[in-house]
């Protein structure tokens, strides 16, 4: 097994940065070479916005490599895959046979062990719930436990541990996934105006039956009875649309360090009004109903990345958080009250509607999920900790992946199950071998 | 028609079995672990439709490796063999167990000459094949570093010249390259002068020149100009250089 260097490491949103040992295995062997009692992290594309791959002060095992696809049954839709196969390979794959994965976030550099660490959500979270409900089984290896599969008819296993589990439980070796049938590999995207943030879960709720694909997009530089307007869109697939193209795709690359490179922080107090507004128009004067390939519609930020890059070395904050639909009203009105006193740039505000229960520390539930991106700075840092208050007082959770300051007092507080979580994570393993960050900042 | 690429499981050697799967050739790979063997070559056959085959067996033990690929291929046409095999080791500095030596030895020479004992008399009967070796930059001028590894690249170098003066008037097409630093598991770690070549680049050159590139290339090919200039360096200048 090869040396570990000693590289430097940044969340992606660009809050935390370590110098840590970094190990590069190629062959399962290396996996199991370390020392057993041999602290340490797995980490896959690095786009989790919080430190959920390195720190901890262990070793960090970049899982990249391991990026093969195993099997693919084009009867059942069954794919077997090595944890670090970036999505963006699944589709090249699965698409041009007929299938997708229908809950993916919107890079294809994403690995699918960072999907179930993280337990991300899609585009319809109220319809297909989070990525666990994809993973029928996986295949983990922790050095007391030794190598291990675990299938998602384990109620109260390793396996519920793992998926959403940060991590901690292991290294994440391969996964069967339940891919969905396409009915077609066109999107027709309808927009709808919102007049103000109120409107939106009245409008989402109305439209969740019938999409395949809902989120809004709000402005939030906009005062009075506007304030939050925006769009809600709705993506339906086109029956009978032929079959996607099996070439590759362009993506545009980003990591945690390429997004760094600029200096300026260009997404600023004084910008984000202009860069708001200029979508809206640019938006306003679009036809209400446009065509795009699934490609486009599933990975969204494939060739965006230069948003991300705006934010510059000093980076960004994403708040993601659901409240129950019955705090929504109190959600706006909180909202509406703090940025009638206060200017915060946010450069993205975006709504979806979630269906669900949350368990351990999973980004779930039922209710209104809203993210909002702003620049990384006092000012952000301020409107984070009100919305950590805000998330509290309406009974809602945060999203600890999307977060690289969230603090543990708030994740203790929002979810019921983080003592659950932190002591199976110690009666599966009493070492804690696996730590990160996130784990350390939370004490988990 | 096979090709079989021997230490196919990472680094170059997956990127060149990559490449080839994805030019459609059918390929037996060989390594030393059935685990990354099989993973990879389920990944070719879904991606690219070829027809991937693969033998697990360690290096460590030439004769045995040339006899169960010899085997395993017995009565098929090979088209051509690569070996981007080798394996290093942090504590090469004259003073390894001999057991060792002799395990980087079997791995970085004498596996490859094991394996051509066996396949030279299909390949002279078919008169026509290709055969392609990789040598290291290490070799270029000995070191305190890395000592045995470099004599058996170096010693490789020697092995593929004859191999090519041999067969000159045979058909095949015998080429051997001098590797500068690649973005391997062998560099991972490691104070390199220059920054090192993506493999799949150095898959995709190789591969580009399978039937034509006879003789001695370098690659990256800077390497081919960094190189004579290295060997030139004079002695008295040399020993004071730590690299």
């Amino acid at each position: 097994m090869s040396a570990a260097v000693i590289a430097d490491m940044v969340s992606f949103d660009g809050g935390t940065r370590l110098r840590q040992g970094l190990l590069r295995p190629d062959r399962y062997r290396d996996l199991e070479a370390l020392p057993a009692d041999q602290p340490r992290i797995v980490k896959g594309g690095g786009y989790s916005y919080a430190a959920a791959g390195f720190g901890g002060g262990g070793l960090v095992q970049d899982s990249r490599a391991f990026n093969r696809i195993l099997a693919f049954d084009p009867e059942s839709g069954l794919l077997d895959c090595e944890a670090g196969t970036p999505l963006g390979r699944i589709f090249e794959l699965a698409a041009p046979l007929g299938w997708f994965l229908p809950v993916q976030p919107g890079y294809p550099r994403i690995t699918v062990g960072g999907c179930i660490a993280a337990d991300v959500h899609g585009k319809n979270q109220f319809r297909d719930g989070t990525f666990r409900r994809v993973v029928r089984s996986l295949e983990l290896f922790h050095p007391r436990h030794g190598t291990v599969r675990l299938g998602c008819d384990e109620a109260d296993g390793a396996f519920e541990l793992t998926c959403g589990g940060l991590g901690l439980t292991g290294q994440i070796l391969s996964a069967r996934l339940q891919l969905t049938r396409l009915v077609g590999s066109a999107v027709r995207v309808a927009r709808r105006r919102i007049d103000r943030f109120e409107d939106t879960l009245p409008m989402l709720t109305e439209q969740a039956g019938r999409a395949d694909l809902l989120y809004t997009w709000h402005t939030f530089t906009a005062r009075g009875e506007g304030f939050g307007r925006g769009f809600v869109y709705e993506g339906r697939f086109i029956p009978g649309s032929p079959r996607d193209d099996p070439r590759p795709r362009r993506v545009v690359p980003i990591d945690a360090h390429t997004r760094r490179r600029l200096g300026l922080q260009l997404l600023n107090r004084a910008t984000t009004g202009v860069f708001n507004g200029a979508y809206e128009v640019w938006q306003a004067v679009q036809p209400q109903e446009h065509e795009t390939d699934l490609f486009s519609c599933l990975f969204p930020v494939a060739r965006k990345v230069l948003y991300f890059a705006l934010f510059g070395r000093r980076g960004f904050h994403e708040y993601q958080l659901i409240v129950p639909s019955g705090a929504f009203g109190d959600l706006a009105r909180a909202l509406r009250t703090y940025f009638a006193r206060n200017r915060i740039p946010v450069t993205l505000a975006s709504c979806k509607l979630f269906d669900g229960s949350t368990r351990y520390l999973r980004f779930d539930g039922a209710g209104l999920c809203l993210a909002l991106d702003f620049p990384r700075g006092a000012t952000g840092t301020r409107f984070a900790v009100f919305l950590d208050g805000l998330v509290r007082e309406l009974r809602g959770v945060p999203n600890v992946v999307k977060d690289s300051r969230l603090p543990r007092a708030v994740v203790a507080a929002c979810f019921p199950g983080y003592e659950p979580f932190r002591e199976a994570l110690r009666a599966y393993d009493p070492a804690r071998i696996y730590r990160s960050e996130v784990s350390e900042r939370l004490d988990l | 028609m096979t090709w079989v690429i021997v230490g196919a499981s990472a680094g170059l050697g997956r990127a060149l079995a990559e490449h080839m799967a994805r030019d459609g050739r059918s390929l037996m790979l060989v390594a030393r672990e059935e685990r990354d063997l099989s993973a990879l070559a389920r990944d070719l056959a879904l991606h690219h439709g070829a027809r991937v085959r693969f033998l697990a067996q360690d290096a460590v033990e030439p004769g045995v490796l040339a006899d169960r690929l010899n085997q395993s291929l017995a009565g098929e046409e090979v088209e051509g063999l690569l070996f981007p095999i080798g394996a290093i080791d942090e504590g090469d500095d004259g003073r390894l167990d001999p057991a060792r030596v002799q395990q980087l030895m079997s791995v970085n020479f004498s596996a490859i000459a094991s394996v051509m004992s066996r396949f030279l008399p299909v390949l002279l009967a078919q008169r026509r094949g290709v055969v392609v070796g990789f040598g290291s930059i290490a070799a270029i001028r000995g070191r305190g570093r890395n000592i045995v590894y470099s004599a058996a690249k170096r010693a490789l170098e020697s092995y593929f010249e004859s191999l090519r003066h041999l067969t000159e008037r045979d058909g095949l097409t015998i080429a051997f390259y001098v590797l500068g630093y690649l973005d391997t598991g062998l560099a991972f770690g490691q104070r390199l002068l220059l920054p090192p070549a993506p493999p799949a680049m150095v898959a995709a050159q190789v591969c580009r020149r399978l039937y034509d590139a006879r003789g001695t290339h370098h690659l990256p090919r800077y390497w081919g100009v960094l190189a004579p200039l290295l060997r030139a360096v004079p002695w008295w200048l040399f020993k004071r250089l730590r690299f």
